[in-house]
């Protein structure tokens, strides 16, 4: 990812909506703190995946086709740590049963609390990537 | 109709009636929180983009309406969330029941043409499961009015129901035109329906009555010779822990 002024690299953040206006309006908060890729489909998303190692990604639930959890699912499978955000305006969403679960935002969320969590599911993302690398170092010296 | 009869298909109705009105109301909740989050974000990004020139300083009134979009929109938020109160209107029962006896009370009570021109095939397991029994005749119900409309009220349809590992399944079988694979996602989404004159509220009721179990909706394998296969399966009390 681009490296900011302050010498931080900045996160890399995905955000999937189908609703024009709330993908808009999500960019223009996150565009200056993060780089920022989005896209309207969870299958798009996927592709992105492929050529991209994201920090975050942030999801609507009702998505055409594939659906947020589905998506996530996905975002589980990549080999670098990804934290994983879910935004929904559903009445009675439930995280799915099993495997890890994932940070949730109701709509319509506060646009302030948006931008602190997905910073500091970058710095997660970051942070759990770090002790990796650093355990695989370990492991190397010791074996 | 006996009283017995009529007090159950009264019973039904009052739930169809709960369910469609839920239904709309979801909706409607959903699509306006999306709405609202983008307004919420506009403004919040204006404030926060204007706050910082002379315009701001000079002119009090941007800081005043600025806050009235902020606290209109969450005070629309509000007034949506109270409505979920109207969950509560409608008093369940749940019980442990026989599955079997739901699905046979749905094609009692289905609203569909009957023989010779429609015939509903019906192999039923036993299964317990945790419901209130009028929500999931109902749900049935919607699946098997779904075929029939789907035949246009002429043919088979094939409704098979039986405990599966730690499931019960119900799975309502047509011989219509089939769902492309382009539709398969779209058929359990609120309002979607390619049949003129209906609601397309039916298979999302189903869902979302399955759902309030720990259940699922979703289009399933098809049985030989049928072209739409849809599975209603919910946990089997039996196999909780």
């Amino acid at each position: 990812m681009t490296t900011a002024a302050e010498g931080h690299e900045k996160y890399g953040v995905l955000v999937v909506d189908d609703e024009p206006a709330v993908l808009l309006t999500m960019e223009r908060l996150l565009s200056d703190d993060v780089v920022l890729t989005t896209c309207d489909t969870a299958e798009r998303a996927i592709e992105l995946l492929q050529t991209t190692a994201f920090h975050v990604v942030v999801s609507d639930f009702n998505l055409p086709g594939l659906n947020g959890n589905q998506l996530f699912e996905r975002v589980r499978e990549q080999p670098e740590y990804t934290s994983r955000l879910l935004i929904t305006g559903s009445d009675d969403y439930e995280q799915p049963t099993g495997g890890e679960r994932h940070y949730v935002l109701l709509k319509p969320f506060d646009p302030e609390r948006l931008v602190t969590l997905v910073m500091q599911l970058g710095r997660v993302a970051e942070m759990k990537r770090a002790v990796k690398r650093l355990g695989s170092s370990l492991g190397e010296k010791t074996s | 109709m006996s009283d017995r009869a009529r007090t159950t298909v009264d019973s039904l109705r009052s739930v169809e009636l709960a369910a469609v009105a839920e239904e709309v109301a979801s909706v409607l909740r959903h699509d306006l929180r999306n709405k609202l989050a983008a307004i919420r974000n506009a403004a919040f990004y204006v404030r926060r983009r204007l706050a910082k020139t002379e315009a701001w300083t000079a002119d009090s009134r941007l800081d005043e309406m600025s806050d009235v979009i902020q606290k209109e929109a969450n005070a629309s938020n509000e007034l949506l969330n109270q409505t979920l109160t109207l969950k509560h209107l409608f008093a369940r029962a749940v019980a442990r029941i026989d599955a079997r006896e739901c699905v046979r009370q749905a094609i009692a009570c289905a609203r569909i043409p009957r023989e010779p021109a429609l015939r509903v095939e019906l192999d039923a397991h036993a299964g317990e499961v945790d419901v209130d029994p009028s929500e999931l005749t109902l749900a049935i119900r919607c699946l098997i009015e779904n075929a029939a409309e789907a035949m246009e009220g002429v043919g088979v349809i094939e409704v098979r129901a039986r405990s599966s590992e730690s499931h019960y399944i119900v799975e309502v079988a047509d011989h219509g035109p089939g769902i492309a694979a382009t539709e398969c996602a779209l058929v359990l989404k609120p309002f979607h329906t390619t049949k003129k004159g209906h609601a397309g509220l039916g298979l999302n009721i189903a869902a979302r009555v399955a759902q309030r179990y720990r259940g699922r909706v979703a289009v399933g394998d098809r049985p030989s010779g049928a072209s739409v296969a849809i599975h209603l399966q919910l946990p089997d009390a039996t196999h909780a822990l």
